[in-house]
């Protein structure tokens, strides 16, 4: 009883035991912002991804594309593990919008059932953000239909056949968020009435610039627009219907080869083995390739889309571990300042220690008074530095807005860390783990000064001068 | 009870400690100081007794080894016909704190909490979370009633360093008296106040001794002071100097009505 009576006592009167509490509370923070931030970013990292890409991919490492792959989907298909898969094409063009945008884009070339194998439908803000914020079923396939109320000869009076619709990235458009992280958007009219005349690159399997397939340009009209949060994609990347950039790339088979995709994106069964399943699809794949006799022009791989971003997420794995490092040195610090003010405070009650010795008290019961005066300052200190970390996480978008406004500095920039927003959720069980050491450390720090005292003669301790 | 009903209740008693060939030495750097030196003592039940002697005579020394605090290098401690020198660190905590009480010469409060927090120490020390929980209302009557008849009810909430001293040593007494000690063991409990102070808190004990009985062990420098008690034994360089020990007298009635 008189343990926990102390112990509370010490810690409202002993002002100095404050200045442990605040270190334990500011590495709490600290090392919860920095883990919260970094887990989020890779965790953003991984969703985006793979919301972008199959679960596994089919991977054409020339612009070229390989042939095909009508064969593969209908092939994979039948694997029990296989839902979707569905052909994809890249390339990079030439974009003119309006007369006022001229830029280089990779241009992407999808399927209208994309859907299907990832989560590009979610990222469109027409078909679905504003589907949803109307209250309207979102699509679950993106379309590229030219908009009905728009009167498109009035935009372009000379144009004539198909003109099919465009989907772009924000950033092609300039549409960024602004410093209160809401996204600056421009008049939606003068959006959806924009046309966009794109030149796209072709290139021959033989990896030759190909002057047929480069002849001329295309024109579309802007319908969509797409946020996928990932900076790289968003902010030069066009999406085009599959058909159209094949017809245009000369991947449909008009250049005396078959007809070509750069990417097959399959999607694999919820609970089912990504590894075993890329393996077979892979087994698969080079059998169709042998069959046909598809020579080394046109190189391929099966990758899981986390083997096809590994290089990415385990830079971003290892900066995460390293900043953790980093921060776990900061916090020895802190274990540290817990000792040394422990220690202080044992030697300044050693008189105390004499006194509840003298009336009774055991070595272990004043053991356990530092100890759990080191474990209220551990739980006090982890409680207030959750509370900081998640106030500070939580608004950190808000904060870093502030911040730019009034350095004039923003610190996160989206070109530099692929995303537009700072990640602001926090882990459950990183949370848990960290305000756990934080427990744990100052219970260690307390544990030498705890011993100390425990074994101090209570003769010797109520002489203390 | 008359004073000679008293006396021979007193002698007739068995004794409380007996401590036998007591021998304790300290390292001072390269040199051992033998403080106390084959000292034999007895401690009767009810008596009040006083060790006299002067600075570095020894004599707190002896009481810290019959109330346990300390151990001897030789010689041995009965206390109840146990011997304290085989009882483990646990066992001879559990002793202090329910059948001895302290009163030194410095008080010796725990300065973060109050009165009557101080009090309550020995019994917060004696019983777990739940025990204290629910006895406290009775704790907490118990102490109020010694504190109030100490004189210091009027200080309950207030902490040590708002005290006088001999409010502090009277909060002291309370603290050693809480739960209800065999045995209190005084040092010096005079010797840091004033003359007055000094009488009124050996008034306190005396009072103690006589109305309830209580077995009482106090050193001290002051020959006067001694002189209150029932046998007054001299400490002089480690050893008992039997040639001045006073014996057991009458005690001086301290209140007359």
């Amino acid at each position: 009883m008189y343990k926990l009576h102390l112990i509370l006592k010490y810690l409202r009167k002993r002002r100095i035991a404050w200045v442990s509490l605040i270190a334990v509370m500011l590495c709490t923070t600290m090392v919860l912002v920095v883990i919260s931030v970094m887990g989020g970013w890779l965790r953003m990292f991984r969703e985006s991804f793979h919301g972008l890409s199959g679960d596994v991919m089919v991977h054409g490492r020339s612009l070229a594309g390989f042939p095909h792959y009508e064969q593969i989907i209908e092939s994979v298909k039948k694997i029990p593990e296989v839902e979707a898969a569905v052909p994809t094409l890249r390339t990079y063009g030439l974009i003119n919008i309006n007369n006022s945008i001229r830029d280089a884009v990779q241009v992407v070339g999808y399927p209208p059932d994309i859907g299907a194998v990832n989560r590009f439908p979610q990222s469109l803000y027409r078909q679905h953000e504003q589907a949803l914020a109307q209250r309207k079923t979102p699509a679950t396939q993106p379309s590229w239909d030219l908009l009905p109320d728009v009167n498109y000869q009035a935009i372009k009076p000379n144009l004539k056949g198909y003109v099919p619709g465009m989907i772009v990235g924000v950033g092609v458009i300039g549409i960024h968020k602004n410093q209160k992280g809401e996204l600056d958007r421009p008049d939606q009219e003068l959006e959806y009435t924009s046309w966009a005349n794109l030149k796209v690159l072709g290139i021959n399997p033989d990896e030759s610039i190909d002057p047929e397939k480069n002849k001329g340009d295309r024109t579309y009209f802007l319908v969509d627009d797409s946020r996928t949060q990932i900076w790289q994609y968003d902010s030069n990347t066009v999406y085009v219907p599959f058909k159209v950039l094949q017809q245009d790339l000369r991947m449909d088979g008009s250049d005396g080869e078959p007809a070509r995709a750069s990417d097959v994106q399959i999607k694999v069964r919820a609970g089912a083995d990504l590894t075993k399943t890329r393996k077979k699809i892979e087994a698969m794949v080079n059998q169709i390739m042998n069959v046909n006799g598809v020579d080394a022009r046109f190189p391929y791989v099966v990758e899981t889309w986390e083997e096809s971003q590994a290089l990415w997420l385990g830079a971003i794995e290892k900066e995460k571990m390293l900043v953790t490092i980093l921060f776990g040195i900061i916090s020895i610090v802190a274990i540290f300042l817990i000792f040394c003010i422990f220690y202080m405070i044992v030697v300044e009650k050693t008189r105390d220690i004499g006194i509840i010795k003298s009336v009774g008290a055991t070595s272990s019961g004043v053991a356990g008074i530092f100890l759990g005066y080191g474990l209220a300052i551990g739980l006090v200190g982890a409680a207030l530095g959750l509370l900081a970390g998640w106030a500070i996480v939580h608004n950190i978008n808000w904060l870093h807005g502030e911040l730019a406004r009034l350095t004039g500095a923003p610190i996160w920039n989206p070109e530099v860390y692929a995303f537009d927003t700072i990640p602001n959720t926090m882990n459950p069980n990183e949370v848990i783990v960290i305000c756990g050491i934080a427990v744990i450390s100052s219970v260690l720090g307390s544990l030498i000064p705890a011993a100390r005292a425990a074994q101090m003669n209570p003769i010797e301790a109520l002489r203390w001068e | 009870m008359s004073q000679n009903e008293k006396q021979s209740s007193t002698s007739a008693a068995r004794s409380i400690v007996r401590a036998s060939n007591l021998t304790k030495a300290y390292r001072m750097g390269d040199s051992t100081v033998t403080v106390l030196k084959s000292l034999d003592l007895s401690v009767k039940v009810g008596e009040f007794l006083a060790v006299e002697g002067r600075s570095g005579s020894g004599k707190s020394t002896l009481l810290h080894l019959l109330g346990a605090l300390d151990a001897p290098d030789e010689g041995s401690i009965q206390y109840e016909a146990r011997d304290i020198g085989t009882l483990t660190p646990t066992e001879r905590s559990h002793l202090r704190n329910t059948d001895f009480g302290f009163v030194f010469q410095f008080y010796h409060l725990l300065p973060e909490l109050n009165v009557l927090e101080n009090a309550m120490l020995s019994p917060m020390i004696q019983h777990s979370w739940g025990g204290f929980r629910a006895k406290r209302a009775a704790l907490r009557d118990k102490a109020s009633d010694l504190l109030n008849q100490l004189g210091v009810a009027h200080r309950l909430t207030h902490r040590p360093a708002q005290l006088s001293g001999g409010e502090r040593q009277r909060v002291a007494i309370a603290r050693a008296l809480m739960n209800d000690p065999k045995i209190l063991f005084a040092d010096e409990p005079t010797g840091n106040l004033d003359a007055e102070t000094g009488r009124q808190i050996m008034t306190v004990l005396e009072r103690l001794h006589q109305e309830k009985g209580q077995t009482i062990v106090m050193v001290t420098h002051d020959r006067t002071i001694a002189r209150q008690a029932d046998r007054v034994l001299v400490l002089k360089e480690g050893r008992l100097d039997r040639s001045q020990d006073v014996p057991p007298t009458p005690a001086i009635p301290i209140s007359t009505p």
